[in-house]
């Protein structure tokens, strides 16, 4: 504690400052209101249970159909199966020429990273102000 | 717990008999000092309103799991202290809005006044400008000892800071407020 009594602002003076005067407007806050702005929420929470209940069981059906086509056409599933090949194959052969760009050290990774970053921040806060709008 | 909370809102009188602090008369007894504490945090009314509300709107969500045998006081205000520093902090994006230290000394009284009063309305926004340029880890606890009237220990138990910690920085922030009043003398 280096300060001098003298370099110091006066405490007085701070809180005459920094206390309500009478021509500041303070705004009412209704715990009703409150009440009611909370409980809207947890719809939010159940349609999110919703669709992952809703996603499960079309994962769980979409697998059954696979496996009865699988027994019932052996060969069209096959075939289906070569074709996922040869997307995923093109897919790749797509990707690699872009990692490799990432692999350039002109192409620093940090800043990759920064920008993925970035966007995801962007996007977490766009979604902020519409639920701040929302609510 | 959402049931509860919200009868307890909804019903303050009914909770009340059963001896527990409700939830309305929380809002109802700390709401100004919850909003004065984000208004002289962000020096900006707008913002300091959503924080209230959000705090407000936390502490709800949080009362059934909140412990009544402490003072509630306390809670809000860390509360409503940590909403205000993560607008501020979201704040602090837009720069490109009027500043906070401008809209610390807006008022809404706009009839002509004496010249002391007009002196003294002068001095004041000159420190409420100051304390709004301060850092952030000095201007909480200044709001708090200054506006709240809460001791180190209290400011302590809402900051979650040691008390030795926060004697030395609100030395050192009247020494910058200092500095900064005299510079713009």
């Amino acid at each position: 504690m280096s300060e001098r009594r003298d370099d110091l602002l006066d405490e007085a003076v701070l809180r005459r400052a920094l206390r309500f005067e009478a021509d500041e407007r303070v705004p009412r806050f209704n715990a009703g209101a409150i009440a009611l702005a909370a409980q809207s929420r947890p719809f939010a929470r159940y349609a999110a249970a919703g669709a992952f209940g809703g996603a499960a069981i079309l994962a769980v059906t979409a697998w059954g159909v696979w496996t009865a086509i699988f027994a019932a056409f052996p060969t069209v599933a096959d075939a289906a199966i070569s074709t996922a090949i040869d997307a995923a194959v093109a897919i790749a052969t797509l990707l690699i020429p872009i990692a490799d760009f990432a692999a350039q050290p002109a192409v620093p990774l940090s800043l990759l990273a920064a920008l993925g970053v970035a966007i995801l921040y962007e996007l977490r806060d766009r979604r902020e102000h519409a639920h701040a709008d929302a609510s | 717990m959402a049931l509860h909370t919200s009868l307890s809102a909804l019903l303050p009188r009914a909770f009340a008999r059963m001896g527990r602090v409700t939830f309305a008369d929380a809002v109802r007894e700390h709401q100004d000092e919850l909003y004065g504490v984000a208004l002289r945090i962000l020096g900006d009314r707008d913002a300091a309103q959503d924080a209230t509300s959000r705090a407000l709107l936390k502490a709800f969500r949080s009362w059934a799991s909140y412990d009544q045998t402490r003072p509630v006081r306390h809670w809000l205000l860390r509360i409503a202290a940590n909403e205000a520093i993560s607008i501020g902090r979201e704040r602090t994006r837009d720069r490109d809005r009027r500043t906070a230290a401008d809209d610390a000394i807006e008022m809404p009284d706009r009839s002509p006044l004496p010249d002391e009063s007009l002196v003294a309305r002068e001095e004041r926004d000159r420190v409420r400008r100051a304390v709004a340029g301060l850092p952030e880890l000095y201007r909480v606890p200044v709001v708090l000892r200054y506006f709240s009237e809460l001791s180190i220990e209290e400011i302590a138990t809402v900051t979650g800071r040691p008390a030795s910690t926060l004697g030395v920085q609100l030395l050192r922030a009247r020494a910058m407020l200092r500095s900064a009043l005299e510079a713009t003398r």
